[in-house]
């Protein structure tokens, strides 16, 4: 439970294998984070899925940044689908 | 002639090189001297002397800003939250159905004032019931609940308190947002953010997630009612001092199982994790623990008792909350509400503790020294009570203006650093909350009733201090 406890040699790659699947849940994001923690190890394995779970973790965000920008800009001409798709109504707008 | 000069330089070279080399063993030995001595003062072969309250000072002071500075930065961060989404927000009273009583501006200030404590008396004694229930369980050999309890309740605050408030924020700065990003950036926020508290993760995500869940925290607490808030501020820091500070307190049970078991207690605590590879100097190790106290009825209890059960009182007062609640006729808003506060007061408390560490240290090796480098967590750590409580107390003053945002800030600050300094001289464990807050309600109180008004008096006649 305590994460100031280092990791062991032996378990480092069980816990990078368990992050790496745990980002397949469209949770790009951990892959950062386990890239953050086992950015120095030099274990081939580990190596192999920091670099694709980061590759993977830039591919989602360009998607999204691609997705958050259409729909900024396209929202008005949605008419109603955009407003139901809108968490946030910025006021002042038609 | 100029072969001979170059073997010549080569040799001076060589030797300059050796000394540069003896020079540094003797360096490293005296450190190692000055470990030695600091290790045998923690294992009570020595007393400690003149000599080493010098080191004493100079470890203080390098602790002091691995400490303070998460603390700066969580308070900055509520005063920014709240001045931006949540100042303009009309009073809900969100509370007040969890309260006994409700405060209004119609009764006379005495009736506020009994009532408000009667509010903070009922939160405390709840808390101190839900921390005994999660020290009896600790010692039962029922941690799984508690670690449960706070991977639920971290998930549960990340995700939909954060939700929340990016919501409030965004509407505040007036930008569109849709559900389908706004789902998959929380949910992604939400479960890296309780893998690298509760699991495994990289030593500044870890304390950006703790700062993070502080902010949001904090900033949920700040909707409690006036009077209330401070009362309950004021006992907070009293039942922390008792609590901790008390010699045959539940604290030093739950710190002795915490050590024949091996495993640490469950619970959210913040440690500047430096870990030392060298024979540098050792920072004592301080352990500070937070003591999460679970609420068990509705009601907001924000006490936490002097066990060190860190477990985390959201999680537990979620649970808590949502089997007492399914009773209850309340609507569901008022029940998210509940849940949230209690957690949030729950967790609220912190109990800092000292504790000289006994763990077993790791060698690793190093090129030359052979001097043993410990994978030691010499740090000192403050429990996530303390952060939140600081943060609420500046989150009061953000709901007024700048200039006692500021006063406060410099008070909490100020009592954190003379805590670390008792923790320094004292070596023991030492609660982090009264001083501060003791500090931070005189300067909001002066600070709002006399210096404001003369700053405005000034400025209108053209009076420059």
């Amino acid at each position: 439970m305590d994460p100031t406890i280092p990791l062991k040699e032996e378990e480092k790659e069980t816990v990078c294998k368990k992050m790496w699947i745990i980002g397949f849940f469209g949770l790009p994001f951990v892959w950062f984070t386990m890239a953050c923690y086992f950015w120095k190890e030099k274990h081939p394995k580990i190596r192999f899925y920091v670099f694709w779970g980061l590759v993977g973790f830039f591919t989602e965000l360009l998607i999204l940044v691609f997705w958050m920008g259409i729909f900024v800009s396209k929202r008005d001409s949605w008419g109603e689908t955009g407003e139901s798709l809108s968490a946030v109504l910025p006021v002042g707008t038609q | 002639m100029s072969s001979q000069n170059e073997s010549e330089e080569k040799k001076k070279k060589t030797k300059k090189r050796t000394n540069k080399k003896q020079n540094h063993k003797q360096k490293n030995k005296t450190k190692d001297v000055e470990f030695n001595t600091r290790y045998e003062i923690q294992e009570g072969k020595r007393e400690p002397g003149k000599e080493d309250l010098d080191y004493i000072v100079a470890v203080y002071t390098k602790q002091l800003r691995k400490v303070l500075i998460p603390v700066a930065v969580t308070m900055l961060l509520v005063v920014l939250v709240i001045r931006t989404a949540y100042k303009d927000k009309p009073e809900e009273g969100a509370f007040n159905d969890i309260m006994v009583y409700n405060e209004s501006d119609e009764d006379s200030a005495g009736f506020r004032f009994g009532g408000a404590l009667l509010n903070a008396v009922i939160v405390i004694a709840v808390i101190l019931v839900v921390t005994l229930i999660m020290v009896c369980l600790y010692m039962k050999g029922f941690d799984w609940i508690l670690v449960g309890w706070v991977i639920f309740s971290v998930f549960i605050i990340l995700t939909f308190y954060g939700l929340l408030t990016w919501l409030e924020i965004f509407q505040y700065l007036n930008k569109s947002l849709d559900w389908i990003s706004a789902l998959i950036v929380i949910l992604n926020f939400g479960v890296a953010g309780t893998i690298t508290i509760t699991w495994k993760g990289a030593k500044i995500i870890n304390q950006i997630y703790l700062i993070i869940i502080s902010v949001l925290f904090a900033a949920i607490l700040s909707t409690l009612p006036e009077y209330t808030t401070w009362i309950l501020l004021v006992l907070l820091a009293i039942y922390d001092l008792v609590v901790v500070l008390s010699p045959k307190g539940p604290l030093k049970m739950l710190v002795e199982t915490a050590e024949k078991k091996g495993k640490p207690i469950p619970g959210l605590i913040y440690s500047s994790m430096v870990w030392f590879m060298s024979t540098l100097e050792k920072s004592k190790a301080k352990k500070k623990r937070k003591n999460k106290k679970k609420n068990e009825k509705k009601k907001t209890s924000s006490s936490s008792e002097s066990n060190t059960t860190e477990s985390d009182d959201l999680l537990q007062n979620n649970k808590l909350l949502n089997s007492n609640s399914s009773e209850s006729e309340e609507n569901l808003i008022n029940e998210d509400d509940e849940i949230v506060k209690e957690e949030s007061e729950e967790n609220e408390k912190s109990k800092t503790k000292i504790k000289i560490s006994k763990k077993k240290k790791k060698t690793t090796k190093k090129k030359k020294d052979d001097n043993s480098s410990a994978l030691l967590d010499h740090s000192p750590k403050l429990g996530l009570g303390d952060f939140i409580f600081y943060s609420l107390l500046i989150s009061k003053a953000a709901y007024q203006d700048y200039t006692t945002v500021f006063t406060c800030f410099v008070a909490i600050l100020m009592g954190l650093s003379l805590t670390l300094f008792f923790l320094a001289l004292l070596q023991k464990a030492l609660p982090a909350l009264p001083l501060s807050i003791f500090f931070g309600i005189i300067f909001f109180f002066i600070t709002s009733n006399v210096l404001v008004p003369m700053n405005s008096l000034v400025f209108q006649d053209h009076v420059f201090l």
